[in-house]
């Protein structure tokens, strides 16, 4: 049966192969390229004290091709469940050869080498080109200094992404039997449930981190800017809320109220942040007072957010996640092919 | 008598709908069965509960003293070549017999391809763009060459031309004296099967309307025609299947073990094709209580 799968399966890794070839052939023509840009220039920039322009140096080289890289890992999952995935057993049953493979093979047998091994080479494949665009990024990710910015397109997680998109195309093709609707199911499935992972799951599976500090947006511009208030500029800020003294969330980001604009005014009580309160005993509105009526009133800012060192329990987990599902679908296919399929 | 399938209350259902209802039935060892009955009677369903690819709703079926479908001896001991005869259309004649090989223990590699070296065929084509009868031919190659002890045939020859049609009867002749499998073979149409067959079971219906040797069958029927008279005036042994009228004239087609003696009928002995199509067109006759030991249900 093993022989067989690869027989049959043979045209699916070679055109997998030779794509993750090229890849690796630019990249390693790129690579090397980057690694000598990054040690000329940023490596030794603060020695020369002009860090900023050595970034822009680094970050203004090949970019396209990191944009196309980006979008390959994050592509490649899809492709996977919907051309090795989905077909498996629909394409089975659409042209009937279920008949001629199932009376010769249990097809128990037939699924648990067909998922195993089809399944380990999603991973592997998917494994392999995460690792060399990791290592092609290294130097871009290194200047960039928002790791979680490319979280779903480096390290491990595209490992989980392509067993599950795999899993999910065989799932959708053992239950709706026919391949060009699998297949688009399998899309939609994939795309909902990494998206209902990456902004319902990510933020969370790991406890993420609170901080609280004192509010200087308000005062530095009187309109709202993103504050740079967590420890590490790496980290991930899920949530800045601006709170009140007793602890009411009225803003975000700094500000106070819905629009992301506080309105500070001055009045005959002394000035006034509107939606907070007054500070009478200050009747000139600079920003010296306007932060110093600011922290009278006690208006702060509360970070949750993932440090940078959470990054790879961050990564673990969410290939747990998946991995996990794509183990729980591939027992479902087994029980619906051997129970239900007859 | 050892049975190949034997069935008991077998049932299956689709949905609401039987695909196959209370078939009780006894396939005898060394036979070339013929299954006859028409389109949506339920002889794919039958013959895919034998194989296992189905599993039954209802009742229960042994084959080869086994349950279909059920590990890889079973596997093994039956042949099947499905409906359409299917084949993987992007893989070559040659790469199939591999698949054969890997897949069977028993992969008889010299009879598969002496098979295909007779048939005229490239190995190397690919079996999408083999003819109908090529790729029925492959097909039974496929199945042949595991070495089973039953081979079951779901409507092999139904879309091929008449010469693709007599080849592949004689192949599956060959087959059958040079090796003595047994043999499961359906068809809606009897003059395929009056060439190979020597057991007939006639479905319609979902439900199995008259089974038994076909030189049992010819021997045990009659057509009788004479001056008209009622059916019920018939002697108590011969079984009405098919009646015609005129005015003066009556014609019956009837079953019975013993001789006709009556001197008033011009008594004529039938061909299969005449029997099949009585009792297709009288299904609902045959459900009338039979004397045992002809091996009838319902």
């Amino acid at each position: 049966m093993i022989r067989f799968t690869w027989m049959q399966s043979r045209v699916q890794a070679m055109v997998g192969l030779g794509a993750l070839a090229i890849i690796a052939i630019v990249l390693a023509l790129t690579g090397p390229h980057l690694v000598h840009l990054y040690d000329t220039t940023v490596a030794g920039c603060a020695a020369q004290g002009d860090c900023p322009a050595a970034t822009s140096t680094l970050l203004g080289n090949d970019n396209s091709l990191q944009l196309v890289l980006d979008v390959i890992v994050e592509v490649v999952p899809v492709l996977i469940g919907l051309f090795w995935g989905a077909p498996l057993v629909a394409r089975e049953l659409e042209t009937g050869t279920y008949r001629l493979a199932w009376t010769q093979v249990t097809r128990i047998r037939w699924m648990v080498v067909k998922l195993g091994l089809l399944g380990l080479a999603s991973m592997v494949a998917t494994g392999l080109l995460s690792l060399m665009v990791t290592w092609w990024s290294s130097p871009l990710d290194r200047v960039r200094m928002t790791p979680f910015a490319s979280f779903d397109q480096r390290g491990l997680v595209p490992v989980g992404y392509a067993a599950f998109a795999f899993v999910l195309g065989v799932t959708a093709g053992v239950l709706i039997r026919r391949t060009l609707p699998a297949m688009a199911t399998a899309l939609g499935g994939f795309v909902v449930a990494r998206l209902v992972v990456a902004h319902w799951g990510r933020p969370y599976i790991v406890s993420p981190l609170q901080i609280t500090i004192p509010d200087t947006t308000i005062a530095a511009t009187g309109t709202s800017s993103a504050s740079a208030g967590a420890p590490d500029p790496r980290d991930w800020v899920i949530s800045d809320q601006t709170v009140n003294a007793n602890g009411h969330v009225i803003g975000q980001f700094g500000s106070v109220g819905p629009s992301g604009n506080t309105t500070v005014s001055l009045g005959a009580h002394g000035i006034a942040i509107q939606g907070v309160g007054s500070c009478p005993n200050l009747h000139s509105q600079t920003p010296r007072n306007v932060q110093r009526c600011v922290d009278q009133l006690r208006v702060r800012e509360v970070l949750t957010y993932q440090p940078i060192g959470h990054y790879w329990a961050l990564q673990w987990s969410e290939l747990a996640i998946f991995l996990g599902t794509a183990v729980v679908l591939s027992g479902f296919c087994l029980w619906w092919v051997r129970r239900r399929l007859t | 008598m050892t049975a190949v399938i034997e069935t008991s209350g077998l049932g299956k259902r689709y949905g609401r709908k039987w695909g196959l209802r209370d078939c009780t039935e006894t396939i005898p060892e060394g036979r070339v069965v013929g299954l006859v009955g028409p389109n949506g009677a339920g002889k794919t369903t039958l013959l895919h509960l034998a194989v296992g690819l189905l599993a039954p709703s209802a009742g229960s079926i042994t084959v080869l003293g086994g349950h279909p479908g059920d590990g890889p001896a079973q596997l093994a001991k039956v042949g099947f070549v499905a409906q359409d005869t299917p084949t993987y259309a992007g893989l070559s004649v040659a790469k199939h017999l591999r698949m054969g090989a890997y897949l069977n223990k028993n992969w008889d590699r010299q009879l598969a391809e002496s098979r295909i070296d007779q048939l005229d065929v490239d190995p190397r084509q690919k079996a999408g763009s083999l003819s109908g009868g090529q790729r029925a031919q492959l097909a039974l190659t496929l199945a042949v060459a595991r070495r089973p002890e039953l081979l079951i045939l779901d409507e092999p020859v139904a879309s091929l031309d008449p010469l693709a049609r007599r080849e592949f009867l004689q192949s599956l002749m060959e087959i059958v004296a040079k090796d003595g499998v047994s043999v499961v073979l359906s068809s809606h149409l009897v003059a395929d099967l009056e060439r190979v067959c020597d057991y007939l079971v006639i479905l319609i219906a979902s439900h199995v309307q008259l089974s038994g040797e076909v030189s049992e069958l010819l021997a045990s029927h009659w057509r009788l025609s004479g001056p008209r008279r009622d059916p019920a005036s018939l002697p108590s042994d011969q079984e009405v299947v098919e009646e015609s009228h005129t005015d003066k004239q009556s014609t019956f087609l009837v079953r019975t073990e013993k001789p006709i003696l009556d001197p008033g009928w011009n008594v004529k002995p039938v061909t299969l094709d005449d029997l099949v199509l009585a009792y297709l067109s009288n299904p609902r006759r045959t459900g009338r209580a039979r004397k045992p030991g002809l091996g009838v249900v319902r």
